[in-house]
């Protein structure tokens, strides 16, 4: 790769010079971003790296103009040289419109839902650019197809709750365009899409920034994305900017051990998997689904009547005592329904679900019984600052859970018996006197795990357990699932977009889709050498080094001209993805 | 017109005709299980001579089945017969129809008032800063503690009698001097609702202001107004509406108060009236005017929030 650093004639464009946020909260001063520097020259991507609360959704915040009330920042914001601060305030709303185009995680909170897309596409256009309705419905068309958009027209009619958040998210980068930008702010666009939503979204952003000379300061808290789809990658920790490293050198560049820290947990560990596999023999399964069917009515389209949804279809699979068994696959794919039948929180049309060679096909009826089950499975839900009462103590928490399957225990007994618990989720007994809102997101998936082993369960279902968590703490609670599996023979049923989570925990796995199981096996077998053309599809998503996301729906062969000339950068179209 | 608003518009009508039906055999019901007898009302002080009595039972269907009773009053309200005052000895129709007028124009103006007063202190209060918002909540506080007679006796004394700048008693002739009339009464019948409505729309606009599609239209540049017009209000209009629907709907019974200590002859004083002398048709049929009143307008505001965000309608995602 050719460096494309900022030459002493083209002004970065955009640069934080010193950049500091402070927040003023209960009276106190807090500095949450300390000294960030990023330049990022004309059609350069760069990456901002770190985990929750390291101050990279804050940096860009501040650029454009987001932060919330009582913060304020210190240092420069340049954007084309212009100083932020220095500007008028209509003025800057102005630059802001014209130069920056923003997208945020979540396009669906992002879009107003009761406007269509026509009036969102055009807005900015109208509003700001001064353009005519027809001309600028016109031209929203136009970008539209220019991110893939298969029928516009009819698109630019709909509202935000008729499309899927793929389409969302690319509906929400076209209007981006609208104002031929200088400079896309991503803001974690990717991570609520499944995998192959997430290439798809990339590739449309690879493809504009190669035919529009559009710069990027990409946000992610997943390195091996970043690296893959970014020129530089900084990391942020802390609140400070650690590390700025070249991507394409990245593995060998980076000195920080919290960088390394973060590749690690990006990367597929190569030596576990069989590991896992080699504790578990031919054991009789403590779960079985047999040909489990679910069907959903929603209301119709039009507004009378009803149509059928088949959520689940004819899925089946065994799950051995103390194994662990992931189901994946994307969104609507049924693995959370399927989930839910098996403890009961939903009831299946036809099939069979049989643990332990009782016939729990049907929700339980009555107290006893729910409790009997309780016994033998507990769940684990993806947030556990939900699936945690925020009123009560750790201790509280998991005494109550103790209660349930022991009534009449001592206090000095359960006292015992919680600290047991803590021990085996390897945090610290002190922890019991807190309350939800003082622990991390992963101390508090720790409790939500202790709570449910509170019932020393046969089976434990975990939901998306881990996807609501940073790398690094996904990572130490996958261990700690593995040596609580281990030592208590407690099985494991594991729900899941994400392959590389399953691949570190479960010895088995079955690929969902639509409803349908596509594929089912060893996760060796499965993941390595797949048979299934999805299977493929969805390993090929995975973001890793030389990773170049592809556009599987058809786009417009042509790129639109645009305001910015792209003639003058040809040079640099071969660095970035080919 | 959107399929799935013409598919809420035949909801709302098929529960509005259950509706009606299932209250007016409640109202019907309830009256008749109020103590005392209708003869002796009908009779109107007078010792009655059995005979007499036989004959207003006779007259008045007493002595059939309830169901049958029922059946004939229903008949007879469907039909357009309302049925006969037991006191002023009219019809119903001839009693009520000069009153509608009246406390349709005292409602109307204090739903003007409301919607003026309680919708804009709302946005005042979410979007003027904190010193604007202490203000309005402070009032917004007193507003809602003080009960509609007292605010009555409170501007009576006010601008009736200090001030002298408004009647104390009567509704006036002629639309000018009606509204003149109906000024206090408006207002003392609209305080609590504007001091409600206000917290509703603050509670609204404040949520919309920090939503994240608010969000996404600043950092495109769209200009402050049309960012609270098109994002702001609209999307917190569907919240302000479905509240009003039941508060415009309820001024018509609490307008009882506000007629009665202005001097006002509409239906809440007749209503007042009919009920203290035991004016079991008068009762019933303004009961049930009430009752479609509170129907018709919440029905009107579901869809009107359906026609501004038609997928309020649709049912939660399944799966």
């Amino acid at each position: 790769m050719t460096a494309p650093m900022h030459g002493p004639v083209i002004a970065p464009v955009l640069e934080l010079d010193r950049l500091a946020v402070r927040a003023a909260i209960d009276g106190e001063t807090r500095t949450l971003v300390h000294d960030c520097t990023i330049r990022v020259a004309p059609g350069e991507a760069v990456g901002l790296v770190g985990e929750s609360g390291s101050g990279k959704t804050l940096s860009a915040r501040a650029v454009a103009g987001l932060l919330p009330e009582g913060f304020s920042t210190g240092g420069a914001i340049r954007i084309e040289g212009e100083d932020l601060a220095a500007l008028s305030p209509s003025r800057l709303r102005d630059l802001r419109a014209r130069r920056i185009g923003m997208v945020f995680q979540s396009p669906r909170a992002h879009l107003n839902p009761l406007r269509t897309i026509g009036d969102f596409m055009t807005e900015a256009l109208v509003s700001v650019a001064g353009a005519k309705p027809d001309a600028a419905a016109a031209r929203a068309a136009d970008l539209l197809a220019e991110v893939g958009i298969p029928d516009p027209a009819r698109l630019l009619r709909q509202r935000p709750g008729e499309l899927s958040g793929g389409l969302l998210q690319r509906v929400m980068i076209a209007s981006t365009l609208a104002m031929d930008p200088r400079i896309l702010l991503a803001d974690e666009i990717t991570t609520a899409l499944d995998v192959t939503t997430q290439e798809e979204v990339m590739a449309v952003i690879a493809d504009l920034r190669r035919h529009r000379d559009l710069a990027m300061l990409f946000i992610t808290h997943d390195l091996a994305l970043a690296g893959a789809v970014c020129d530089r990658v900084a990391v942020m920790q802390h609140g400070r900017v650690i590390e700025t490293l070249r991507a394409s050198t990245m593995r060998s560049d980076a000195s920080e051990p919290y960088t390394k820290r973060l590749m690690a947990a990006a990367l597929p560990e190569e030596e576990r998997g069989a590991g896992a596999n080699a504790t578990t023999g031919p054991a009789a399964p403590v779960l079985a689904v047999e040909d489990l069917r679910k069907v959903f009515a929603v209301r119709s389209e039009r507004g009378f009547g009803t149509d059928r949804f088949t959520a689940v279809d004819g899925v089946g699979f065994e799950l051995r005592a103390g194994s662990a068994l992931g189901i994946v696959g994307e969104s609507g794919s049924g693995k959370s329904t399927t989930a839910r039948i098996v403890c009961g929180l939903e009831t299946a049309d036809a099939g069979t679900v049989a643990v332990m060679g009782d016939d729990w096909s049907r929700p339980a009826r009555g107290a006893a019984e729910r409790r009997r089950r309780a016994r033998v499975a507990q769940m684990v839900f993806q947030d556990p600052y939900q699936s945690l009462d925020r009123r009560r103590t750790v201790g509280q928490t998991l005494a109550e859970a103790i209660g349930v399957h022991r009534p009449g225990l001592r206090r000095a007994e359960l006292r015992d018996r919680v600290e047991a618990l803590l021990g085996a989720v390897r945090l610290d007994v002190a922890l019991a006197e807190r309350r939800p809102r003082a622990l991390s997101g992963g101390q508090l998936q720790r409790v939500a795990i202790a709570r449910a082993l509170a019932a020393e369960p046969e089976i434990l279902v975990l939901d998306e357990a881990v996807s609501a968590l940073d790398v690094t703490t996904q990572v130490e609670i996958l261990t700690l699932l593995d040596g609580i599996r281990r030592e208590t023979g407690v099985a494991l049923l594991m729900i899941s977009h994400d392959l590389e989570t399953v691949r570190r925990l479960c010895d088995r796995v079955v690929v969902m889709r639509a409803g349908v199981v596509v594929e089912q096996g060893a996760i060796a077998e499965v993941l390595d050498r797949p048979q299934a053309e999805y299977t493929r599809t969805l390993l090929d998503s995975i973001p890793r080094e030389g990773w170049v996301p592809r556009r599987r729906l058809t786009a417009r062969t042509t790129p639109l001209p645009t305001v910015a000339t792209a003639a003058t950068r040809t040079i640099r179209q071969g660095d970035l993805h080919e | 017109m959107n399929p799935r608003v013409l598919a809420q518009l035949a909801r709302q009508l098929g529960s509005l005709a259950l509706t009606l039906f299932l209250s007016s055999v409640v109202i019907f019901c309830a009256v008749l299980l109020t103590p005392g007898d209708p003869v002796s009302a009908f009779a109107g002080g007078t010792r009655p001579t059995p005979d007499m009595i036989a004959a207003i039972r006779a007259e008045h269907h007493l002595d059939d089945p309830v169901w049958l009773q029922y059946l004939h009053w229903a008949g007879g309200v469907l039909t357009g017969d309302l049925g006969t005052s037991y006191v002023y000895r009219t019809d119903v129709v001839d009693l009520i129809a000069p009153r509608v007028g009246i406390t349709v124009l005292l409602v109307a103006y204090a739903v003007v008032l409301i919607a003026v007063f309680g919708v804009g202190s709302g946005i005042v209060a979410a979007t003027r800063g904190r010193i604007a918002d202490r203000a309005v909540l402070m009032a917004t506080s007193i507003g809602m503690a003080l009960p509609t007679f007292v605010v009555a006796i409170l501007l009576i004394w006010i601008f009736a009698r200090v001030l002298g700048w408004f009647p104390v008693y009567g509704a006036g002739e002629g639309f000018l001097d009606q509204l003149y009339h109906l000024t206090l009464p408006a207002i003392s019948l609209a305080v609590l609702y504007i001091a409600y409505l206000s917290r509703i729309t603050r509670g609204a606009v404040v949520s919309q202001l920090h939503s994240e599609h608010v969000e996404t239209a600043r950092v495109r540049g769209i200009p402050r107004a049309r960012i609270f017009r098109r994002h702001v209000f609209l999307n917190a209009s569907p919240q302000i509406l479905a509240v009003s629907g039941a508060t415009v709907a309820g001024l018509f019974a609490v307008s009882a108060i506000a007629e009665q200590a202005f001097g006002i002859g509409g239906l809440g004083s007749l209503l007042t009236e009919a009920a203290a002398r035991k004016d079991v048709p008068v009762v019933q049929v303004i009961s049930l005017l009430l009752v479609v009143v509170f129907v018709v307008l919440n029905a009107i505001a579901d869809v009107a929030i359906a026609i501004i965000d038609p997928d309020s309608v649709k049912p939660g995602r399944t799966a």
